[in-house]
């Protein structure tokens, strides 16, 4: 009996366990829905990569798919603390460097949008290097409760109505400024459950 | 008591036939979760001109990985060359040699694989001796 408890406990400190079982051909098709999320903005893309891993990560499987393709040892990330085992998770998968600087992090992982730090903290590219930008990977919840908000730019047909559940009026002034600084800036990828929603700097946002 | 650089050591330069003989000797394992499969890849060798100054990359050579989870328990396994099996009995056994109730075996084979690898390395060194040149500089009296 105790020797299962003890093993039980050494499983859950297991903390990097999950990742891709097939790390090519995964990582390929995130790769594709990123493209996919970022040139159509706004919509709704459908990925579900729950099949692509044998052990849970230790963040929402979207999440951590994109993680797993986009980061690596040149890519410092900021992690949430409410992603925890995450960390050493992502350490070990990709190599990456976890940071605590915001403005050292080319990637983020956060749960709320209430985590995005303001502009001149983060790394937003120059008029150079646009690319050398910070990218948000943000937990969307099911719930579309929010301001409704109406979205323009590059990639969108005339205009869409959007809202997320976790855009606060905060969140809609951040952007307008994100805007304005184009062709610097900062991107964002909302992963829902196994649907995927890209928010390029190029996103014009305006309260309804 | 070894450390797990020592064990790992052992491990990766030790006879891989021997290795892979032993575990499978184990009889039934734990189940065995990868973490991270074998997989093939390049380091950048670095080495330290007379080996204390600036450090320089002396080349790429082929490694393949393999990190395993048994019970809980984390085993890594680096190995030169492209050798999956290998990569992946090596974590298997740092794996095991964590668990308390493998240790014991875990470390007869180490003995084993140490045994041999000390008698390889004795061989190699003896046939390298047998054909050790000398120079030595003569004197040519030129300015004589």
């Amino acid at each position: 009996m105790t020797k299962v408890m003890m093993t039980r406990q050494k499983l859950a400190g297991d903390s990097i366990s999950g990742g891709f079982t097939d790390y090519c051909l995964s990582s390929q098709i995130v790769f594709r829905w990123a493209l996919q999320a970022l040139s159509s903005p706004t919509s709704e893309i459908s990925a579900d990569s729950r099949a692509f891993f044998q052990d849970s990560p230790p963040l929402p499987p979207l999440m951590a798919a994109l993680a797993l393709t986009l980061t690596d040892h040149h890519t410092p990330v900021w992690i949430s603390d409410n992603y925890h085992d995450a960390k050493s998770w992502l350490s070990f998968h990709q190599g990456v460097v976890v940071t605590e600087t915001p403005s050292e992090a080319l990637f983020f992982i956060i749960s709320s949008c209430s985590e995005i730090p303001p502009l001149e903290y983060l790394k937003i590219g120059t008029e150079r290097y646009p690319d050398h930008s910070a990218t948000f990977i943000l937990e969307k919840s099911a719930s579309n409760k929010g301001p409704s908000l109406t979205a323009t730019g590059a990639g969108i047909k005339e205009k869409t109505i959007f809202s997320n559940h976790d855009f606060s009026y905060e969140f809609v002034s951040l952007w307008a400024k994100n805007t304005a600084s184009y062709p610097t800036g900062i991107d964002i990828l909302l992963a829902g459950e196994s649907t995927l929603i890209g928010l390029p700097r190029t996103v014009k946002l305006i309260l309804n | 008591m070894p450390t797990r650089s020592q064990i790992l050591r052992t491990l990766t330069l030790g006879d891989r036939k021997i290795l892979i003989k032993s575990l499978e000797s184990l009889g039934e394992l734990p189940e065995l979760r990868y973490l991270r499969r074998p997989e093939k890849g390049l380091i950048m060798v670095r080495g330290r001109v007379g080996g204390t100054g600036a450090p320089f990359n002396l080349g790429e050579m082929l490694v393949t990985r393999c990190s395993v989870s048994i019970e809980g328990f984390i085993g890594h396994g680096y190995v030169i060359s492209d050798d999956p099996e290998k990569a992946l009995a090596v974590a298997a056994a740092d794996a095991l040699y964590q668990n308390p109730r493998f240790t014991e075996a875990i470390a007869g084979l180490l003995n084993e694989l140490a045994t041999s690898l000390s008698r390889a390395q004795a061989a190699q060194q003896s046939q390298v001796a047998s054909t050790v040149v000398e120079f030595f500089t003569m004197v040519r009296g030129d300015n004589d």
